[in-house]
């Protein structure tokens, strides 16, 4: 071979590759001007989404700095009672949902695709779809202040004081329909993110070679499937109360409002370990790196992870030790409380560890991880000595219980997320935060944390409340106020600082260098600046930290010598791989930009809001509105028929372009998406026996027979509609359209049969839900489960019309398939709950 | 021995938690219902005493099935010739393995803790 011809092909190689860049960039790159706001790549909507929760966080930080200079001296007059009410609601309500989920949802959504080497997310119009419903819900939320009618009655919202409508005014009605809405997000993130794990490694990334930031996504994912249902069930039990008067929450009629407090914190516990593993996660990304080896312990990172998840929801029930449940059932959750201690105490260990048996360099994010660590054991261990009931019901409701949170959350999520910041700052924007502000940021904040909240236990112990907006002088809690105060202020000097070295121009410093951290997790790949495409060619993987175990990995990706190097069609592609083993098993073309999620989220939320003002009318025409962006969004964005049936990815290997069933990832989506609807259905049923328990007049009706004939009939045409499902399925698959599509119309019709006799059920026993906590059980019951109906049928008419198209055909058949899937939860939906309303009280 | 589940697949892993939340929520319920239903709920208080004592140790029973299923899949990894590369089946096989005993070997701890109040508690009041 002569040096020409090594030049000649130097130079094709290079040709091929800038070809190919330019097709990825072709195929990848952000809408410019006003249609930026169309974006739906995992790097814009995780941008987004991180700058708009640490916003939340400012307001909400704002908020707390209005009441520490309220409480710095006795009978200050500062702000009036009713605002200082919501102020301190504001401040919880946001710190917790608008800040601490999103924020990890967002970092998640702006890390995951790039952590396993994936282009995107498996689903980038429902991550823009959670960002801007995010984006409405809060502002909602948060303007109410302006107009003093924000929520007053507390984070936790307890009824009586929220079902008052004199009371609590508009505001609890702000909180419950602008916080559901978002919580519908955070289950569209967790869907998201849970596929994501699951489904969109790189090929040869095996289960044990996941990064941990991916092994806690995926739990975390798992716990708000099973944590937000709750909420979002008693959420509509409150607002139903609010609304039309259903006495739920009422102990005059039959109702208890000992069970809000049970639906709240069946979600409000986990959520403490949903925000807190995502932070542990940063962390066991940032320590690995800093200590320059392999994390210590993996496995049992791993089982630390798992088993909080699990743990977590056994613990509900210590925010309610005062409430005068049987001991016996106290000592249950204090023996899981205590036991939770285990896994986080593990963790904690393998990164201690990680750190002793590694060269550590010093930096920003350590330090960070570092101050994490030091005021999470402290709020652990606080939290062991609120664990024991009888210590517990002395702290309970003073500001004991506000040290210890602030220390569990602050220590275990808000140093954390500031060593991600600095961590990760160059990752999104290629340049680096400054050195010394971060440390001098860090010890502001490290100092004026502890100052403000160590005070808080004595303040507590010396018996304060929470939630007192003044307070007399002379009972020994002047001074540890205004030192709490002056604390306050200082930590909110430090991360001002760090907000102002985050937004100040960067227009002159260079870029980092590439890999700046010398990290050995993917996400690092990427180019400084980063390039749109995610990643260049899309990786074999085989090790856990690929990048320090081959020192041309970099390189190998660069020259495109991986799967999908190149976007021929000019389409966003990326790899499917198979759960344990991350073996190929699609290439799945992803949407790109769209103003579909942006203007279904808009109808969305004007029909939350409508609804919030009691105006009907309007609230009825969003939702029609919002249900037909959807269907044209699913429409003409989803199950698209590729003009190949397969492709070739590289290495020889052709992968399916279209996959339906348990292959696909629109399955595994509705699956969890499912098995969340079904937390949620298990409140409404864990509600109905509660009352069960608690009032002797539980159920005060007993079922007639005209009734159970109806309910009968419903349940049948209920079964009815689920066989005739699966045939038009089976049929479909093989080729018998016509009968296919009869069974899909036969289906609706038997579907709204059964929607007319479940209701007709509860309505011939003339059962009145404003009279009793027992009939409106029963119809929210009905409801729920004709809703779910009618949903299904909707699902059946979108199939009948997708065939009709040509759009289901035998062969691309994703459509049926999900909706089959539905078909057999709501199936049990619609079996149970005739089954229980109208049996159980005649048996008991 | 007889298998509960097919090795490959994460419910191994889950098993021995899965069991903790079952029997979590048995006491949790158990005790409900007692306390609000019994007629005498101090004389009869041995009858809770019985069924979560009963329940744990069925609980407890499965934990130790699940564990030692997962020891036995962590050995047999261990012992497969082709075990060298960090990214081959058996590797795989040995850390779900490993993991799942350890889960298993929390759960029972967390097991016990919660099986243990009936020891120490004798009253619904």
């Amino acid at each position: 071979m002569t040096d020409n011809e090594t030049t000649t092909s130097r130079e094709d190689r290079e040709q091929l590759r800038k070809e190919q860049e330019d097709r990825l960039l072709t195929a990848w790159s952000a809408p410019k001007s006003w249609r930026y706001w169309s974006a739906v790549n995992n790097s814009e909507v995780g941008q987004w989404y991180t700058l708009t929760a640490l916003g939340f966080l400012v307001f909400a930080g704002v908020s707390a700095l209005i009441m520490r200079a309220q409480l710095a001296v006795p009978e200050n007059d500062l702000v009036s009672p009713d605002l200082y009410n919501q102020l301190f609601t504001l401040h919880g309500s946001v710190m917790m949902f608008l800040f601490a989920v999103p924020i990890l949802e967002a970092v998640a959504i702006l890390l995951l695709p790039e952590l396993l080497a994936a282009r995107d997310l498996p689903f980038p119009r429902l991550s823009a779809f959670g960002f801007w419903c995010f984006l409405i819900g809060g502002v909602f939320v948060c303007g109410s202040i302006f107009f003093t009618a924000a929520p007053s009655g507390g984070w936790f919202m307890y009824p009586p004081l929220t079902t008052d409508p004199v009371q609590s005014g508009i505001g609890a009605d702000i909180w419950l329909l602008g916080l559901s809405f978002i919580e519908i997000a955070s289950i569209a993130a967790a869907v998201e993110l849970i596929v994501g794990v699951l489904k969109f490694r790189a090929p040869g990334m095996r289960i044990n070679l996941i990064p941990l930031y991916a092994w806690y996504t995926l739990v975390v994912g798992g716990m708000i499937l099973f944590a937000f249902p709750p909420l979002i069930a008693g959420d509509i039990l409150l607002e139903m109360e609010r609304a039309f008067d259903w006495p739920f929450f009422d102990a005059d009629r039959g109702g208890s409002p000992l069970l809000w407090q049970h639906l709240f914190w069946i979600f409000g516990h986990p959520e403490v370990y949903i925000i807190f593993l995502p932070g542990v996660a940063l962390m066991a990304m940032i320590v690995p790196t800093f200590a320059q080896r392999p994390v210590v312990g993996y496995s049992w990172i791993v089982l630390a992870a798992v088993g909080t998840g699990f743990l977590s929801f056994g613990l509900w029930v210590h925010h309610m030790y005062t409430t005068g449940l049987p001991s016996v059932s106290l000592g249950f959750f204090s023996a899981a409380s205590t036991a939770v201690a285990i896994p986080t105490a593990v963790q904690l260990f393998a990164f201690i560890a990680t750190v002793m048996l590694g060269r550590v360099v010093r930096s920003v994010p350590m330090l960070f991880a570092a101050g994490a660590l030091a005021i999470f054991v402290l709020g652990g261990l606080s939290g062991v000595m609120v664990a024991m009931a009888p210590f517990d019901w002395q702290a309970h409701d003073t500001y004991f219980v506000v040290a210890h949170l602030h220390y569990v959350l602050i220590g275990g999520m808000l140093f954390p997320v500031i060593a991600g910041v600095y961590y990760y700052f160059p990752f999104v924007t290629a340049k680096a935060l400054s050195e010394k502000v971060g440390r001098i940021g860090f010890w502001l904040m490290f100092v004026g944390f502890n100052v403000a909240f160590l005070p808080m236990h004595f303040t507590g112990l010396r018996g304060m409340p929470r939630r007192v907006y003044t307070y007399p002088e002379g009972l020994g809690w002047d001074w540890l106020n205004l030192i709490s105060t002056i604390g306050a202020f200082t930590l909110a000097a430090g991360f001002a600082l760090i907000v102002i070295d985050i937004l100040r121009p960067k227009g002159n410093q260079p870029y980092c260098e590439r890999n700046p951290w010398n990290a050995g997790t993917l996400e690092w790949l990427e180019e400084m600046p980063d390039k749109p495409w995610g990643v260049r060619s899309i990786p074999v993987v085989k090790h856990r930290y690929p990048l320090w175990k081959d020192p041309d990995f970099i390189g190998k990706v660069d020259r495109g010598e991986f799967y999908l190097p190149d976007a021929q069609e000019l389409r966003r592609e990326t790899m499917v791989t198979s759960v344990l083993d991350a073996e190929p098993i699609q290439c799945l073309r992803v949407p790109g930009p769209s103003f579909l999620p942006m203007i279904t989220a808009g109808f969305t939320g004007a029909a939350f809001i409508a609804a919030t003002f009691h105006l009907y009318w309007p609230t009825l025409a969003a939702g029609i509105l919002a249900l037909a962006s959807l269907l044209f969004w699913l429409w003409t964005g989803t199950a698209e028929i590729p003009e190949k049936d397969e492709k070739d990815v590289g290495f020889g290997l052709s992968l399916p372009l279209y996959q339906s069933g348990p292959q696909s990832v629109g399955w595994w989506a509705m699956f969890i998406t499912m098995l969340g609807d079904a937390a949620a259905f298990a409140s409404l049923i864990f509600a109905y026996f509660f009352y069960w328990t608690i009032r002797s007049d539980f159920p005060n009706d007993v079922t007639s027979e005209g009734a159970l004939i109806y309910y009968a009939l419903g349940v049948a045409a209920v079964v009815g509609t689920w066989l005739l499902t699966l045939g038009a399925r089976y049929w479909n698959l093989t080729g018998a359209v016509f009968a296919s599509r009869l069974a899909m119309v036969g289906a609706i019709v038997l579907a709204l049969l059964s929607v007319a006799a479940l209701l007709a059920g509860p309505y011939v026993d003339g059962l009145d839900p404003r009279l009793h906590a027992y009939p409106a059980i029963v119809w929210i019951l009905a409801l729920w489960t004709v809703g779910h109906i009618g949903i299904g049928a909707i699902m059946l008419a979108y199939c009948f019309a997708r065939s009709l198209a040509g759009r289901l055909t035998p062969r691309y058949d994703i459509d049926i398939c999900n909706v089959t899937l539905y078909w057999h939860f709501a199936a049990i939906t619609g079996v149970l709950a005739p089954m229980l309303v109208a049996l159980f009280p005649l048996a008991a | 021995m007889v298998r509960l589940y097919y090795r490959d697949s994460l419910w191994s892993l889950v098993a021995g938690p899965t069991i903790w939340a079952v029997h979590f929520l048995f006491c949790y319920i158990t005790a409900a219902i007692f306390c609000a239903k019994s007629a005498d709920p101090v004389a009869d208080f041995y009858v809770l005493k019985i069924a979560i004592g009963a329940a744990t140790l069925i609980a407890l029973i499965g934990i130790a099935v699940a564990g030692i299923q997962a020891v036995d899949d962590w050995r047999r990894a261990l012992n497969a010739e082709w075990a060298v590369d960090e990214n081959s089946l058996p590797i795989r096989r040995r850390f779900v393995g490993r993991a799942a005993f350890l889960l298993a070997g929390l759960s029972a701890v967390a097991t016990i803790y919660v099986g243990m109040t009936v020891l120490f508690v004798s009253s619904c009041r």
